[in-house]
């Protein structure tokens, strides 16, 4: 079974030490704008939005992806990008529901969350417990809930649980 | 990490320059506070008038800001005060500071005056002055919303003014997000009178880490050193508001002004209570701890409006000190005092020693507008912030701060005056602790509860215990004189680097025992920025930094005879309290001591000037390179 991290807004204090883990590990150095997630802040009311990529179970941009350069991983279940069929036209970014898919300005390419190889360091490092790395049709009836909005939302295109 | 650049921007002119800061100044100054107070005291000659073009707004962001470093986010600021005529240096949370290291700046130095209300619009390296006419009049909240939607970007970060620093109130604050404020000298007031309404800034580059594996083990092991202790999971929980009830109990906490050092046990204000009007937890930029306690506003204009809780001080300063202990209307004066831009604590000590005044008959209907200033008259304060926020009548009498104050009350109110250099008491009732008293006394930007405060002192440790942490012999009663000089230049210099590594001090050994100090901050800064220091550099750095700011204050003319507290301290004694805390007031002759104590610990004359010799130790008076041809 795979696993996939579940955010909790409620529970986000809005530090982005998420995104600043995640920079210092994929680019070597801190930079939110090359962070893999990202929280969405909002001054006026103190709510804080983690978003990243969820490995939906049928993902829009895979659907999109008009060079297959995004797959899914057949091991480890998450999205994955090939890099050798991108071709960068930025669909995926324009598709996504969650704003999972972010453009990399310095390396001229698409970037999105690999779950780390299956150790995702922004899980490790958030304090306040508002993200989670578990596995996705465990019996916790929130997410389940949550599930079933998004995809009533979205008209039943996308189902981020098997 | 180290090619950050500093850029001078002359509001007069429109000129702006930039450059690299030069690594000679980083190796001796570190960065945020450290080389704020080298540039004040070298760019800036004495006796400028604080609210003149002349004056200099100094706006930085520490050396490990907007890394993985525990509570790394704090962007500094200073300039002359206009409320004290010294260092104005303070800081503030939030997400400012980061952003702009991340856009390529690590300070700004801001000069001249603009002819017409201008902000400053930072893009990465590009630096614009644009107009701002319409954001003046607009209090900090639209004006960070309006400026937000102009470039169509939430993840911009602004720093600003409301009202109060509009009007020059010379204790304006400047402030960004919902609650981040710098708090206290009035700063707000220098930005308002070079007609600069705020500062946005949006940053996409990157900040090199030295040894990135390192560094992120190490942010773990310094966040479980600082999760282990009760202290700060308090802390995080309650935010430091939850000293309120701490202290009370203790008899530490101001009453009436200063007439008492406890309010009842059993009242409105206290911890749990604010549980009630709760609405989250809140942090600044890379900080485990979120100390910020957002709650709602429980009535008036803005009823269930977004706000967060200041420090304990400001809650403090608008409660107990104007003799009030309904926790709703603090709520709600808190939210009024942020709304217009003016600092809590100093507007609650205000408004206490106006209502002190009027008690004793100094103050009466006549010289207040007709309002009726008695104890914990709720309404009086609230139209109190808003008449000294926009300087109406009474209100501008006060909006100058203490010494206009003063004066226009007349010479007998200078006793209930609670200041140290012009700026308030922290909320504390400080007569039975020498060390927190010497720490407000002694400080460069006035009585500053932030620039040492030993809280460790009050545990009452055992000696060894103490002695292994200090390096130096130390005294476990909170009570004793002894060796008081010695524990306060410790924290100032670790506040100081603090400071100027932009790191929270919460996240210091401020409070508990076991949170870093400077061996892990050596390490930080290592693996962070690859700069090679040792524990005695950087101890040595904090002395240079700290003695520079007390060589700017000299160079305005304040020397030993300032650094004491309020005449009432050393008269009158505590009437509440523990034991330990009650009957207690501060003596003038063990004062003395413990200042030569203080001094000589930092190698200043027994007049409190730093000795030729300690400027040439810390290559403090040595030509170095000038950042710009000003």
């Amino acid at each position: 079974m795979y696993k996939i991290i579940t955010l909790d807004y409620t529970k986000c204090t809005g530090c982005r030490i998420c995104e600043i883990v995640c920079s210092t590990k994929k680019v070597k150095a801190s930079n939110p704008a090359r962070s893999r997630i990202h929280v969405i802040r909002f001054d006026v009311d103190g709510t804080n939005v983690p978003m990243v990529c969820e490995h939906c179970d049928k993902a829009p941009c895979i659907d999109i992806c008009p060079t297959n350069a995004l797959s899914r991983d057949k091991n480890q279940g998450f999205t994955t990008i090939d890099y050798d069929k991108c071709i960068f036209c930025k669909f995926c970014v324009a598709v996504c529901p969650f704003g999972g898919m972010s453009i990399d300005y310095t390396e001229k390419r698409v970037i999105k969350c690999d779950l780390c190889q299956g150790d995702p360091i922004c899980v490790k490092f958030c304090e306040p417990g508002a993200l989670r790395f578990i596995e996705p049709n465990s019996t916790d009836p929130k997410i389940s809930l949550i599930s079933e909005k998004l995809s009533e939302a979205l008209g039943g295109s996308i189902n981020i649980l098997s | 990490m180290l090619k950050q650049k500093i850029a001078r921007i002359n509001l007069s002119t429109g000129d702006i320059r930039t450059g690299v800061t030069p690594p000679m100044i980083r190796q001796l100054y570190l960065g945020g506070r450290g080389i704020d107070a080298y540039l004040l005291y070298n760019i800036m000659g004495p006796g400028i008038e604080p609210l003149s073009p002349e004056n200099v707004l100094l706006i930085s962001a520490g050396l490990l800001v907007g890394t993985p470093v525990p509570g790394a986010n704090r962007c500094h600021i200073s300039g002359k005060s206009p409320l004290t005529g010294l260092v104005g240096s303070m800081h503030l949370g939030g997400f400012f500071a980061s952003e702009l290291r991340f856009a390529g700046y690590d300070h700004l130095i801001i000069t001249g005056k603009s002819s017409k209300p201008v902000y400053l619009w930072i893009n990465d390296e590009s630096i614009e002055i644009k107009e701002a006419s319409h954001l003046w009049g607009n209090n900090f909240y639209e004006t960070q919303k309006l400026i937000k939607d102009e470039h169509g970007d939430n993840e911009l970060k602004v720093i600003g003014i409301g009202l109060a620093g509009e009007n020059l109130v010379k204790i304006a604050s400047i402030m960004t997000g919902t609650g981040n404020t710098t708090s206290q000298t009035g700063m707000g007031a220098v930005m308002g009178a070079k007609n600069l309404k705020a500062i946005a800034v949006r940053g996409t580059h990157e900040l090199p880490i030295e040894h990135t594996e390192k560094a992120l083990s190490q942010y773990q092991q310094v966040n479980s050193k600082i999760r282990g202790n009760k202290l700060s999971n308090t802390l995080s929980q309650w935010g430091n508001v939850a000293y309120l009830d701490a202290l009370n109990r203790f008899g530490l906490l101001r009453a009436n002004n200063h007439q008492s050092n406890q309010i009842a046990t059993k009242n409105d204000l206290n911890t749990e209570n604010i549980k009630g009007h709760f609405r989250g937890k809140k942090s600044c930029m890379g900080c485990p701890m979120s100390c910020i306690i957002a709650y709602n506003v429980p009535w008036g204009p803005h009823q269930g409006s977004y706000q967060e809780l200041p420090d304990f001080d400001g809650l403090a300063a608008l409660s107990s000190i104007c003799g009030t202990q309904d926790l709703t209307s603090t709520l709600v004066s808190i939210d009024l005092a942020m709304r217009l831009g003016i600092d809590a604590t100093n507007v609650g000590n205000l408004i206490g020693f106006t209502m002190e005044c009027y008690e004793k008959g100094i103050a009466n209907r006549k010289n207040t507008d007709g309002m009726s200033l008695h104890w914990g008259n709720n309404s009086a304060v609230l139209t109190l912030i808003e008449k000294i926020a926009r300087r109406d009548g009474f209100g501008d009498k006060l909006a100058d701060g203490f010494g206009s104050a003063i004066e226009y009350l007349g010479k007998e109110s200078e006793y209930y005056a609670m200041q140290v250099k012009g700026r308030p008491l922290a909320s504390t009732d400080d007569r039975p602790i020498p060390s927190f008293a010497l720490g407000l006394a002694t400080s460069t930007t006035g009585a500053d509860k932030l620039t040492s405060r030993p809280w460790i002192d009050l545990f009452e440790l055992p000696q060894n215990v103490l002695e292994n942490m200090y390096g130096f012999p130390c005294h476990s009663d909170f009570t004793s004189y002894q060796y008081v000089g010695k524990m306060v230049w410790h924290h100032e210099l670790l506040n100081v680097i603090c400071d100027s590594l932009g790191i929270c001090r919460f996240l210091a050994h401020y409070l508990p025992i076991g949170n870093p100090g400077f061996e892990e901050f050596k390490s930080l800064i290592r693996n962070i920025s690859g700069l090679e220091l040792t524990t005695e550099q950087i101890q040595e750095i904090g002395e240079r930094i700290y003695t520079t700011e007390r060589l700017f204050n000299q160079r305005e003319g304040k020397s030993s005879k300032d650094d004491w507290m309020p005449e009432r301290l050393y008269l009158e004694i505590t009437t509440q309290g523990t034991p330990e805390t009650k009957g207690k007031k501060l003596n003038k002759d063990k004062w003395a001591q413990m200042l030569d104590e203080y001094y000589a610990q930092h190698g200043w004359d027994q007049a409190g000037n730093p000795a030729d010799n300690t400027k040439r130790r810390l290559e403090i008076d040595e030509a170095l390179p000038p950042f710009f041809d000003f």
